[in-house]
Order: structure tokens, then sequence, then C-alpha cells
């Protein structure tokens, strides 16, 4: 192994490099001063939004027709990769504000496209992206939320819950059930008349994502918030949002599990027990070994996501493996780094605590562990 | 027949290799799950270098092997025609 290129050293272009470099500093010098502070307060300082946009992120996914940075998914993913390190919250608002941008891109309509896209590349408007309602998030298809042609309108009626962003996006797209079939619509929360936000805090983890509860009560939109075509909300519109969700989560789980690794070496390097280093017991060597493990194999099955979704445009199969290894891997690489740092690593002045927090998150968002299990114990004959 | 051959292909991989006519509704017999539409889009247009509108999002022109070799072929049409037309 060359020890100068890190753990795994993946192949990336002279651009690539340089776009991560920059990514890491924006992360060193802006984010990771104040992360603990964002999770502690349980909100996200208007500061972030602001450098953000000063650095083109909220366009990264976006055409450059549109004036985004059109990055593509290796790149995009080392940006994942750097904010994991960070804070989850703020990848997480990125993540929900990308996925509306990239489907808009792929599946709006040319007003859509027209009216939101150059304002969500610029950091003009934000968004989010509601699927999840208060009866259950996995079952996803089974919409509660209701939507109803009324001339040439539709009526609105449901509740969405868990939704990042939502106490202040401008913009989401709302999953509902038209004619009893799965529908995707662009709503202007700004507009929109019946919409009530509930504010939502005090998580486990994600302390800083932002999210409410929006409770559409008749609320009227208009026709040409329809985005693709009825039935298709869920299998195309969302299913084309949640492949390029499943691999950022996935890179942001690597930042986590680099960062809690890294810290470990690092104190049990120096912390003395029994008269030895920590990293001298080979209980903790155990423990430090397995951790190199997660992370090769993380950044591994990532590398291979983005290759994929690189060349084929989406890669189904490829971010639920993504997800399920590199989720599960940050679940039990924040573990092990709580069990090295001791007491140190449970105060609220480490970072390690916070790491653990939002890795447990990082296994419910964008498909549960068992909903990735589901699919690709599912999709597995294909393969044979 | 070729691009008949090639759906085939992808679609029996794709319902666990299980007995399938040519114009059996895939989605009505619940073969498939959510993300198959997904992956038969991009398929679509990988395959045959076809671009897949929002218009097209109609199940009629994806529910059977016969339905998406009648969608691919109307589509290439199009846009030989387009060509034609410049
Ligand atoms: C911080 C945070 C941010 C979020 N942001 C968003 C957002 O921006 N937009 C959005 O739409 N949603 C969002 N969510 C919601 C998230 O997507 C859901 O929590 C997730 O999909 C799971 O749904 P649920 O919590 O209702 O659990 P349920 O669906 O009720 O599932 C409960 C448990 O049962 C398991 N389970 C369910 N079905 C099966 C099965 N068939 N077999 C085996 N096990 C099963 C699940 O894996 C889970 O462990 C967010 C959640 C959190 C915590």
């Amino acid at each position: 192994m060359n020890t100068d290129r890190g753990l795994f050293p993946i192949d990336l272009t002279e651009n690539q490099i340089e776009s991560e470099k920059s990514f890491v500093k924006f992360v060193e010098e802006d984010i990771l001063p104040i992360a603990d502070k964002i999770d502690r307060e349980d909100d996200m300082p208007e500061s972030v939004f602001e450098r953000m946009t000063e650095l083109g992120l909220w366009g990264a996914a976006i055409p450059k027709t549109y004036g985004g940075m059109e990055l593509d998914n290796m790149t995009l993913g080392l940006l994942a990769r750097a904010l994991g390190r960070g804070n989850a919250s703020i990848l997480s608002l990125l993540i929900v504000h990308s996925m509306v941008g990239s489907v808009l891109s792929r599946w709006g309509t040319n007003e859509q496209k027209q009216e939101w896209l150059p304002k969500l590349a610029k950091g003009d408007a934000y968004a989010s992206l509601a699927l999840t309602e208060p009866q259950g998030g996995s079952d996803a298809s089974n919409l509660k939320l209701v939507v109803e042609k009324e001339g040439d309108s539709f009526r609105v009626n449901g509740k969405k819950t868990w939704i990042s962003g939502a106490q202040h996006s401008d913009v989401a797209i709302v999953v509902g059930s038209l004619e009893g079939k799965p529908t995707a619509f662009l709503i202007d929360l700004n507009e929109v008349e019946g919409l009530s936000r509930k504010k939502i805090q005090g998580m486990v983890g994600f302390r800083g994502a932002m999210l409410a509860e929006l409770d559409f009560e008749n609320c009227l939109i208009p026709k040409s918030s329809l985005i693709g075509r009825v039935g298709f909300g869920f299998s195309i519109v969302a299913g084309y949002a949640l492949d390029l969700g499943r691999l950022w989560v996935s890179w942001g789980c690597c930042g986590i599990s680099e960062s809690c690794l890294k810290m470990s070496v690092d104190y049990s390097a120096e912390r003395m027990s029994f008269g030895n280093k920590l990293l001298d017991h080979q209980l903790i060597q155990k423990m430090i070994a397995d951790m190199m493990a997660d992370v090769t194999s993380s950044l591994l099955v990532c590398y291979h996501t983005s290759k994929a979704r690189d060349e084929n445009g989406t890669a189904v199969d490829e971010s639920a493996m993504s997800k399920y290894i590199a989720s599960t891997a940050s679940r039990r690489v924040s573990d092990n780094a709580l069990q090295i740092f001791g007491a140190a690593g449970c105060s609220e002045s480490s970072h390690i605590q916070r790491y653990w927090r939002d890795a447990k998150i990082m296994e419910l968002i964008e498909g549960t562990t068992q909903i990735q299990q589901i699919l690709l114990g599912r999709h597995a004959k294909r393969y044979f | 027949m070729e691009n008949r051959n090639a759906i085939r292909a992808f679609i029996q991989k794709r319902v666990n290799h299980k007995e399938l006519s040519d114009s059996d509704n895939i989605f009505k017999l619940g073969f498939v799950d959510s993300m198959f539409a997904l992956q038969l889009v991009s398929f679509v247009e990988k395959e045959f270098s076809v671009v897949v509108e929002d218009d097209d999002l109609v199940i009629d022109n994806f529910n059977s092997v016969d339905a998406i070799e009648r969608f691919v072929n109307s589509k290439v049409a199009g846009s030989v025609s387009s060509i034609v037309a410049e």
C-alpha cells in the first residue's frame, strides 16, 4: 500500500483532484470550526448558505446552461465526502437541493426548468424533496397525500414529514396520489395558500438539517406543477432523485468514517493505558483494523458507483449497494471511534459523538438499511 | 429483430428469468419493482441512443417487450426524420 496516497488511492483526474482540494479547504476553514455549534444549536447559520453561494455549490449538480457547475458523479462524490467530514446537516441540505435540481434538469418541463433552475443554481432559492408521510417512509408508494384535478388546477390535501430544509425551502418536489397513482409535483412553497410548516428539532442527529412537517390543507396548485406523467412520481421522478441521493449519502458516510478513523489512530497513538500506548493494545488494533477495512470498502464501492453513474446516467443497484455498505460501515466505524475515545469522545466538545449520532441517521435516509437489503436481495438473481 | 432481442434479454434478466412472452404486461404481472422503470429508461437511452422525454412517460410505451420495441422504433424513426428535415 502506498502510504503517501492515503488508505485507498482512487484514480482521479487533475480537475477532480483540484476540486477536491477546494472542497476540503472550504470544509476545514468554514465548516469544521462551527460544526459542533450548528449541532448544539440545532440550526444552520445564514453565513453557511452565503459561503456556499459564493462557491457556487448550490449548483453543483445543475447543468451549466442554467448557471450550475454540472459536476460529474465522481466530483459530486468528492464534495459529499468532504462535507461528510465537516457536518452531515450541511451535506443533507445540499443533497436534497441537488436531487431536486437534477430531477428538474432531467424530467422538468421547459417552463419549470427556466423558472427554477437558474435560481436553484445560484442559491437564490432552496429546494426540498418531500416523500415521507406520517404513516411511513419505507412504503413510499402507499401515499396518503391526495391530489385531485380541479379545472385548470390541482387540489392537494395531506402531510409530509421529516423533510430536510423545509423550514426555509422555497420550492419542493412533492409526491402524492393522483387518480390513485404516485405522481410528482413541483410546488412553490411561498405562493401556495393553505400550507403550514411545523419546525422539527431535537433529532438524535442531523441537528441543523432544518427539518419540518408540511401540512397541505386544500391547497390549489397550477396544472403546470406536474413533473413527468401521472403514475411516474415514484418510479421515475423520486427514483431518479434517490439514485443520486444514495450515492451522495454513501460518499458522505465515507467522510464520516475517514474522520473517525484518522482521529482514532492519532488519539490511540498518544493516549497511555497500562503503561502502553492504546494503539499497542491488540484489542484496540482489532478495532482500528476493522475501521480500516470499513473505510476502504466504503471508498471502493462509492468510487465504483460514481463511475457507473458517469457511464450510464443511473446506477440503481450500485447506489443501493454503496448506501448499504457505506452507511452501515460509518455506524460501526463511529461506534469504534467512540469506544476508543472513551469519555472524551462523548463530550460535546468532541466531533466523535456528533459523527456517531449522524452516522445512525445515515442508515435511515434515502431508504433505510432494510430497504437497500430488500432491493439488493430482490435483484440478486439477475447477476447469475 | 436485433432491438427485440436486446430488449428481451434486458427484461428477462430483471424478471428473475420467469417465463415471459413478448406481449406479456410485465407491470400487471407484478414481475418488476418500482426501480425497474428507471433502469428501463436508462437502458433504452443507452442501448438505442434515443432520449426519453417527459412526454414519453406513458406506461403503454414500456409495459411489454412488444411495446418497448414499438416505442424504440418510433423514437429512432423520429430522430432520423428530424435529421432529414434539417
Ligand atoms: C434527519 C432526517 C432527514 C430526513 N429527510 C427527509 C427528506 O428530506 N425527505 C423525505 O421525504 N424524508 C426524509 N426523511 C425521512 C426518511 O426518509 C424516513 O425516515 C425513512 O424513509 C424511513 O421511514 P420511517 O421513518 O417512516 O420508518 P418506517 O418506514 O416506518 O420503517 C420503520 C422500520 O421498519 C423497517 N422496515 C420497513 N419496511 C420493512 C420491510 N418491508 N422489511 C423489513 N423492514 C422494514 C425500516 O427499515 C425501519 O427500520 C428524513 C429522516 C430523517 C431522520
